[in-house]
């Protein structure tokens, strides 16, 4: 079988999931224009 | 041996599972960012917008300071390395001054417009050292496997039983490394094929490496036999094939015959 260290991972490995979050971090900014929609149309003339 | 870059930054395309896993979210949400209605679950509703630019610029600082860190641990390649990261860095400062206009005026189409191109920029940024990154690990592996060559090289000169001794220490921990970072990069392949390749070699070279002593050692006690040196250039030439595929592989070579072939005794 395929055996692994995870003690030294790859250079792709490493860098994985501080990507993961700043795609997440984002996401969630480009998704609050959707709150400010929401807020724009509740708001009457 | 130095083994020299050829880092093409508009040649992307992705071999790995890690970086296909890391990237494909990405490069989805780098083309769905262009489009205003995105079909996700919306998140962050709950926060305000100046919370979530801090949680942009930390996780921007996060990948920027782990990029350099890989850099700084790889000199053959830092340059590149470094160049990639101070993209993130730079196009992370755009994307953080376009976030924080927009936290400001949220209902700015103009403003929001901005921050999409800005994080569009960012995470093509991102995308390039991800697959920079990967170059680093095929660069690593491709270094091994010169030891391992030279140590091969080294074996076929040795006249003394000392020798021989010596030289299969060294080359037993350089194919062991060899064999190490291999099999990370068996785990990562995406092709199958190319998989399968890289474990046939895998086995091939620890088979061999076993019997390469047995071989070594008959041939440099009986020079004059023609059997112990045709037996001793079998089993170096098994493991110079396996060398051989696994530097393929990790080039994305296809073995030559389309599939490795492996002639075993018995």
């Amino acid at each position: 079988s395929t055996q692994l260290d995870p003690a030294q991972p790859t250079a792709v490995q490493r860098l994985a999931e501080p990507s993961q979050m700043l795609k997440h971090a984002v996401v969630n900014l480009i998704n609050y224009q959707d709150d400010a929609d929401l807020a724009t149309r509740a708001i009457p003339e | 041996a130095s083994l020299s870059m050829q880092w093409n930054p508009k040649h992307l395309e992705i071999k790995t599972r890690s970086v296909e896993k890391t990237l494909e979210p990405l490069v989805m949400q780098v083309t769905t960012l262009v489009s205003s209605k995105s079909p996700q679950k919306k998140k962050g509703k709950s926060k305000r917008a100046d919370v979530l630019v801090v949680a942009v610029e930390r996780a921007t600082a996060n990948f920027v300071d782990r990029g350099r860190q890989i850099a700084q641990e790889n000199p053959d390649i830092e340059q590149e390395m470094l160049q990639a990261v101070e993209e993130v860095q730079s196009t992370g400062k755009q994307m953080s001054g376009a976030a924080r206009e927009f936290a400001i005026d949220p209902c700015s189409s103009k403003k929001r417009g901005d921050m999409v191109r800005a994080a569009r920029n960012l995470l093509s940024a991102v995308t390039r050292l991800l697959i920079l990154a990967d170059m680093i690990d095929v660069h690593l592996l491709l270094k091994k496997l010169r030891r391992v060559e030279d140590d091969i090289e080294h074996l076929k000169s040795v006249s003394s039983q000392a020798e021989l001794i010596e030289a299969m220490k060294r080359f037993g921990v350089s194919a062991n490394d060899l064999m190490n970072q291999a099999a990370k990069r068996q785990y990562e392949l995406k092709d199958p094929a190319m998989r399968d390749n890289l474990a046939a070699a895998r086995a091939v070279l620890k088979k061999h490496s076993m019997m390469l002593l047995t071989a070594s050692k008959a041939y440099v006690r009986h020079p004059e036999l023609a059997a112990a040196k045709s037996n001793r250039d079998f089993v170096l030439r098994q493991v110079c094939e396996a060398v051989n595929t696994i530097s393929d592989v990790a080039q994305g070579n296809t073995p030559k015959g389309g599939q490795a072939s492996f002639e075993g005794p018995g």
